[in-house]
C-alpha cells in the first residue's frame, strides 16, 4: 500500500500550445531560447503567435516544472541582452507523453474521416 | 555616308551613357543608388538576393540618416512587461528585427513590425495581470 510520500504527483494535462513549445524545445536541444523556439513553431506546425504568448507559455511551464531554464551569454545582435535557454525536464517528458499517447489513441480509427492526416 | 552617321549616333548615345556609367561606378552613393534600384524592382531582377540586398538596404538607411536600432518609444511599451521575461523577450524581438526583418524589408516596415510585436508581446502580460486581478477581487469578495 502506497502511502502519500510515495505517490506520483498527478501531472497538469498540457494544452494544445503547451504541447507545441514542449516540442519545440525538445527539438532544439541545446539551442532552445525564445527566437528559435518561435521559428521552430512557425516554420513545422504553421502557428504564429507572439513572443508575449511563447514566453507566458514558456513561465507556465516552468511554474509546473515541465522545463528549466538557464541564461546565455548577452550578444550585440541582441543589443547586449542575454538569451534564456529552456530544457524539457522529467515531468515535462512525462506530460509530453501523455498527451501524446492520448492523442494518438484517440485518432485510431478515424483516420479516414480526417482524409489519412493521421 | 550611312555608317558614319550610325557611328556619330552611336558615339552620342554611349559617350553620356559611359560617363554616367562610370561616374556611379566610382561614386559610393550613385553606386548604392543602382542598388536600391535593383533593391526596388527585385521581383522582376534574377540575382536577387535577400541578405546581400538586405545589407545594401541597411547601408541606405544609414546613408539618409535612419536608425537601424528599433524604435525607443516601442522599447518603452515593452516596460510593461514583468521584470522575470523582459530582458530575454526583448532580446528576442530585437535580434528577430536585426538579423530576420530589417535586411528582408527595410527600415520602414522593420520598424512598424517592431512596433506591432511589442503591442502583440505586452498583451498576454496584461492579460495575465488582469486575471491575476480579477481572482484577488473575487477572493476578496468571498472572504469579506
Amino acid at each position: 500500500m502506497l502511502n502519500n510520500r510515495n505517490k506520483v504527483p498527478k501531472l497538469e494535462p498540457l494544452g494544445e500550445f503547451e504541447a507545441l513549445v514542449l516540442m519545440a524545445v525538445l527539438r532544439l536541444g541545446a539551442d532552445a531560447y525564445g527566437m528559435r523556439i518561435h521559428q521552430e513553431i512557425e516554420e513545422r506546425a504553421g502557428r504564429r503567435s507572439s513572443y508575449g504568448a511563447l514566453y507566458t507559455t514558456l513561465d507556465r511551464l516552468e511554474d509546473k516544472g515541465y522545463v528549466s531554464s538557464r541564461v546565455g551569454d548577452p550578444t550585440p545582435e541582441r543589443g547586449g541582452r542575454a538569451k534564456k535557454y529552456f530544457k524539457v525536464e522529467a515531468n515535462g517528458f512525462s506530460a509530453l507523453r501523455s498527451a501524446y499517447s492520448a492523442t494518438i489513441a484517440m485518432s485510431r480509427g478515424i483516420e479516414p474521416l480526417l482524409g489519412g492526416a493521421v | 555616308m550611312t555608317l558614319e552617321w550610325v557611328l556619330v549616333l552611336l558615339a552620342l548615345v554611349s559617350i553620356p551613357g559611359a560617363v554616367v556609367f562610370a561616374r556611379a561606378m566610382f561614386s559610393h552613393k550613385k553606386l548604392i543608388r543602382i542598388f536600391n534600384l535593383t533593391v526596388a524592382e527585385y521581383k522582376i531582377y534574377p540575382f536577387y538576393n535577400p541578405s546581400f540586398h538586405g545589407m545594401i538596404r541597411v547601408i541606405i538607411a544609414s546613408e539618409r540618416g535612419e536608425s537601424p536600432s528599433p524604435p525607443r518609444s516601442a522599447k518603452l511599451l515593452l516596460l510593461m512587461i514583468p521584470m522575470r521575461d523582459r530582458e530575454h523577450l526583448v532580446g528576442d524581438l530585437e535580434e528577430t528585427y536585426q538579423t530576420v526583418v530589417l535586411p528582408e524589408y527595410g527600415t520602414k516596415i522593420a520598424r512598424i513590425w517592431f512596433w506591432w510585436q511589442a503591442v502583440l508581446a505586452v498583451v498576454p502580460f496584461v492579460w495575465e495581470g488582469m486575471k491575476r486581478l480579477a481572482g484577488l477581487a473575487l477572493f476578496l469578495k468571498i472572504i469579506r
